[in-house]
């Protein structure tokens, strides 16, 4: 007897691979497809970049950036570092969010078998971008949370074939592209959580007339890569910021400074707003279900919910919600992929006759509304920041009337990412405010601040410390100027060592 | 079939390198290599006094390089034996009948053994409960003259054909190799398998062997049989051990099977065409681990080797202090083979070719390096840890920095999961959590690394003698599933 004789899960694959260079083919078509279509760049782009500048320049805010913020989660900001390095910083952005798109899609065209089902998979979805305006502009904007669509994409793709076949390969493919969407963010632990939840429990209680077997171990394997990257994520902000939590911690006080009622109420309100074409899609993939365990599509269904859930609760706190964008128009496109699949195994029970019907009225109404929606000015306007803000060219000239060459802190990860200034010339960004450690260079040289309006975007009003500067400024601090956009610009009148005595009046 | 006698211990030629016509473990290094050794130890001495700093970020620079490549090539590995296994699957059906017709081939089965009075009795139950025909098998216990203590059991058991002893005469170098040399030098047969004096392989493991023999290509020399262990749970040392045996034997030796790569074999379980083993002249008799040597050797010479999903079941060290000393010899004998093999290092690529030369350097010379270079980067990875020392990063420029932090956070990683893939492959999934444990074992291996490295330098052909322990009380995991 032998180990692998009793394994009920299967450790080899069958046959029918789909052959390698044809699929490069494929990829390297719409990869350079995808680079000759235009793309709109994103204020969320704009942050990953400074991120990868200071990264390269060896700064210490970019460290901490990297890890310190669930709204700009580190694989997507490192895989920018590795364009950059391929590609140079010019066409970074730009080649990362083709590839990673070409990749994601050749992913969900494997999700059909057979060349025709993938042809005609490929034209359902070329209408479905084409009218529905949301899911088009998401395409179209450079944004390299995108990245976080490839692992998704993967684990989708390889949890269908271990619904098909039970390989142990798959489980593990599945398990490690759900521990690389933990360093996706917030949409990205969700998406994580739903495609492992769903592998879990398919390993442990399979579909009828599939045999669970000796699957000792397997549930070990499905989580470690999940546990571990999100381990590594908590170890890095230890490491990086001397805070484990650091990480979460905006999102600790931003769930603080809402009342525990007005969160579901919230939410709700978000999702009832939120993706068109992914409830549509959902709709028509619950109408598709002949069989009540038709498990991908349930994958598909459980994964979705997921993420329109942790971003609808993301947006609800005023956070970003980071891939949930390009998350959500893959899980709509994976839903058209599903669509007249059946799963290898299930049970022969038929879902109510009038159901689908019904459902299927329902998806087309939600379909035509969507097409009715004028495109969103910004399809990822919850990452938009720049309104209004001041030049840094204009804050340095002001300065510069009086305290020539003096130098402004800014704080947080999208401030410094505006007045992104690597060499701390002018600009000297943190990740995080210490007053303390502020005033102590104060003493050093004349600090300016810079205090954006408290419209949630830069900062959570309640709760933080700036919401307060902007109230009601600081004993040591003095409002040089205030813009019409609401941005205001302090000084630090704490007079620098040597140059006065004022201490000995005490 | 092959007949008559051969010379397989005795000095053919005048070569101190190679004194049975092929390059062997007599010494440590050949000429070219000690000036190398020296002119390389010079100029680092030199470069040190000069600038050391520079010194120390280069040769990082190349280990953090080193390291990456292995993590790539683990990976690589990994994929392909989960993707296409190419081991050799046989059902019962297949056995039904001798292949071609007619009779079984014929067997000879060889059990050094030294000092292993204890375990002979269950060695022989485990041999009689072989299903092979007994007039076509012959069972060879090749027991060392001073053996008192193993002969005079091996005697009272009144073995009867084809059951035989072999009485090998005290004679220096007093390693394994050299036993099983003299115990193949006469006799006829078709096939021949070596197992542990500990081993209990599974029943047909001759049948199927025999069979697959038929079905692979004349080129085919050696059939390699999976081994694992029969005593996973009797300590943390032994969980971790099966979940190592788990990942070589089912993960990595089918994956480099897939690429067709020389394959280091097993002390054990190695089946052979009896005519290919005497032709390459069997084993070398200085080398402490002749079956990774043999492996190379039948490889370079034109033959290959394929695996056979028949499981071997072996005993686990359980003690630290044995483990210890059989991992140092394991360790002694890479490093044997791969100082023997690159004598001629433009040689060896010319006869394996650029990318079995790779898959040599990594796989054979890469284990020991990772094992011996680990506690330095252990020791950094903590300092930089916890202690936070200025002018560490001076030694870490960003590229270096990028691949050193992908070995440190995802390499060691990858290394552990793939652990407990295997564990799970193999059937032994409640060791998964111990397959994950590894970094804590690989520690282990640093020592033994260190200790064979150490040893190589005096007492080079100094056979490190693993101790198996008697096991009564022991159910085979099988037994266990039967139950």
């Amino acid at each position: 007897m032998t180990g692998t004789s009793e394994a009920a899960i299967v450790t080899e694959e069958g046959p029918g691979r789909n052959p390698v260079a044809l699929w490069a083919v494929v990829f390297v078509g719409l990869l350079l497809c995808r680079l000759w279509l235009p793309m709109r760049p994103t204020d969320t782009s704009l942050v990953h970049e400074a991120i990868v500048d200071s990264l390269v320049a060896g700064h210490n805010w970019g460290r901490q950036a990297l890890v310190g913020s669930l709204e700009y989660p580190p694989l997507p900001t490192l895989a920018l570092l590795l364009a950059r390095c391929l590609v140079g910083a010019r066409f970074a952005v730009r080649f990362l969010v083709a590839l990673s798109q070409a990749w994601a899609l050749c992913y969900l065209l494997r999700l059909r078998q057979g060349a025709w089902r993938r042809l005609a998979f490929a034209t359902l979805a070329g209408i479905f971008v084409l009218a529905l305006p949301d899911v088009r502009a998401a395409l179209g904007a450079g944004d390299v949370n995108w990245l976080t669509a490839v692992p998704f994409c993967a684990a989708l793709y390889h949890l269908q074939r271990w619904f098909r076949g039970r390989w142990l390969r798959d489980a593990v493919l599945t398990a490690v592209n759900g521990g690389l969407l933990a360093l996706c963010g917030l949409c990205g632990v969700a998406a994580a959580l739903g495609l492992l939840l769903i592998l879990v429990r398919d390993v442990h209680h399979p579909a009828r007339g599939v045999e669970t077997g000796d699957v000792r171990g397997v549930g070990l394997l499905v989580w470690a890569p999940f546990v571990y990257c999100l381990g590594l994520w908590f170890l890095w902000n230890w490491l990086i910021l001397g805070d484990a939590w650091f990480c979460a911690r905006t999102f600790w006080v931003a769930m603080q400074g809402l009342p525990v009622l007005s969160l579901p109420l919230r939410t709700a309100r978000v999702l009832a707003a939120g993706p068109v074409a992914f409830w549509a899609g959902a709709l028509l993939l619950a109408a598709a279900v002949r069989r009540t365990d038709w498990r991908p599509g349930q994958a598909v269904l459980a994964c979705g919910a997921a993420v329109v859930f942790s971003r609808a609760v993301a947006l609800t706190l005023s956070l970003f919600p980071g891939g949930g964008t390009p998350l959500l128009a893959c899980g709509a496109l994976s839903a058209l992929a599903m669509l007249p699949s059946r799963g290898a195994s299930g049970s022969a029970v038929a879902a109510p006759r009038w159901l689908r019907p019904v459902l299927l009225s329902a998806a087309c109404l939600l379909l035509a509304y969507d097409m009715t929606l004028a495109p969103p000015a910004d399809p990822v306007a919850e990452g938009a920041f720049r309104m209004g803000a001041p030049a840094a060219e204009t804050v340095t000239e002001l300065i510069d009337r009086h305290w020539p060459r003096s130098r402004t802190a800014v704080y947080g990860i999208r401030l410094p990412a505006l007045y992104h200034d690597p060499l701390e010339d002018r600009f000297v960004a943190r990740v995080d405010y210490h007053e303390d450690i502020f005033v102590a260079q104060a003493r050093d040289e004349v600090m300016h601040l810079l205090v954006p309006p408290p419209d949630q975007r830069f900062y959570l009003s309640p709760g933080s410390v700036f919401g307060e500067i902007y109230r009601h400024g600081r004993p040591h601090l003095i409002l040089e100027q205030e813009w019409a956009t609401g941005w205001q610009l302090w000084r630090c009148v704490i007079f620098p060592r040597n140059e006065s005595d004022l201490r000995g009046l005490e | 079939m092959v007949q008559g006698r051969c010379n397989l211990t005795r000095p053919s030629t005048e070569d101190p390198y190679g004194p049975r016509g092929f390059p062997q473990a007599t010494r440590v290094l050949c000429t070219w290599q000690k000036r190398a050794l020296l002119g390389v130890l010079l100029l680092l001495a030199l470069w040190a006094l000069f600038g050391w700093r520079s010194e120390l970020l280069v040769l990082n620079a190349l280990c953090t390089v080193f390291y990456l490549a292995t993590t790539v090539y683990r990976v690589l590995l990994i994929d392909l034996s989960l993707r296409q296994a190419r081991e050799i699957r046989l059902t019962a059906a297949d056995l039904a009948a001798p292949p071609g017709g007619g009779e079984w081939p014929k067997y000879i089965v060889i059990l050094p053994m030294y000092h292993e009075g204890e375990v002979l009795p269950a060695l022989v139950e485990a041999m009689k409960a072989l299903d092979y025909p007994p007039e076509r098998l012959e069972v060879r216990l090749l027991i060392e003259a001073d053996d008192a203590e193993t002969l005079a059991v091996a005697r009272e058991l009144d073995l009867a054909p084809p059951f035989r002893i072999v009485t090998i005469p005290v004679s220096y170098p007093r390693t394994k190799p050299k036993a099983c040399n003299v115990g193949i030098e006469e006799g006829d047969a078709d096939y021949l398998v070596i197992y542990d004096a500990e081993d209990r392989p599974e029943p047909d493991q001759l049948k199927k062997a025999a069979v697959a023999f038929r079905r692979v290509p004349e080129q085919v020399a050696c059939i390699q049989g999976k081994l694992s262990f029969y005593n996973p749970n009797r300590n943390i040392l032994t969980r971790c051990f099966t979940a190592e045996y788990a990942t070589w034997f089912g993960l990595c030796l089918p994956g480099l099977d897939c690429l067709r790569a020389p394959i280091p074999l097993g002390g054990t379980s190695n089946h052979f065409r009896l005519r290919a083993l005497r032709e390459i002249g069997g084993w070398d008799e200085y080398n402490v681990t002749e079956d990774c040597d043999l492996g190379l050797r039948l490889f370079v010479r034109g033959w290959r080797t394929r695996i056979l999903d028949s499981t071997t079941w072996e005993q686990a060290c359980p003690d630290l202090g044995f483990w210890i000393r059989q991992r140092s010899r394991w360790v002694k004998g890479y490093v044997q083979t791969y100082l023997v093999h690159t004598r001629a290092l433009g040689g060896l690529t010319r006869r394996l070719g650029l990318v079995n030369s790779l898959h040599f350097h990594l796989l054979i010379g890469g284990s020991f390096l990772c094992q011996l270079m680990n506690p330095v980067y252990w020791i950094m990875a903590l300092l930089w840890l916890v202690f936070r020392p200025m002018g560490l990063e001076t030694f870490f420029p960003a590229p270096v920095f990028a691949m050193g932090a992908l070995c440190l956070f995802a390499g060691n990683f990858i290394f552990a999961y793939t652990s407990a893939i295997a564990c799970v492959q193999r059937g032994v999934g409640d060791l998964a959590k111990y397959g994950l444990a590894m970094p804590l074992y690989w520690v282990l291996h640093s020592i033994g690394a260190w200790k064979g490295f150490l040893q190589l330098l005096t007492r080079p052909h100094h056979w490190e003698k693993t101790k198996h322990f008697a096991e009564p009380g022991e159910v085979r995991p099988d037994a266990e599933g039967a139950a």
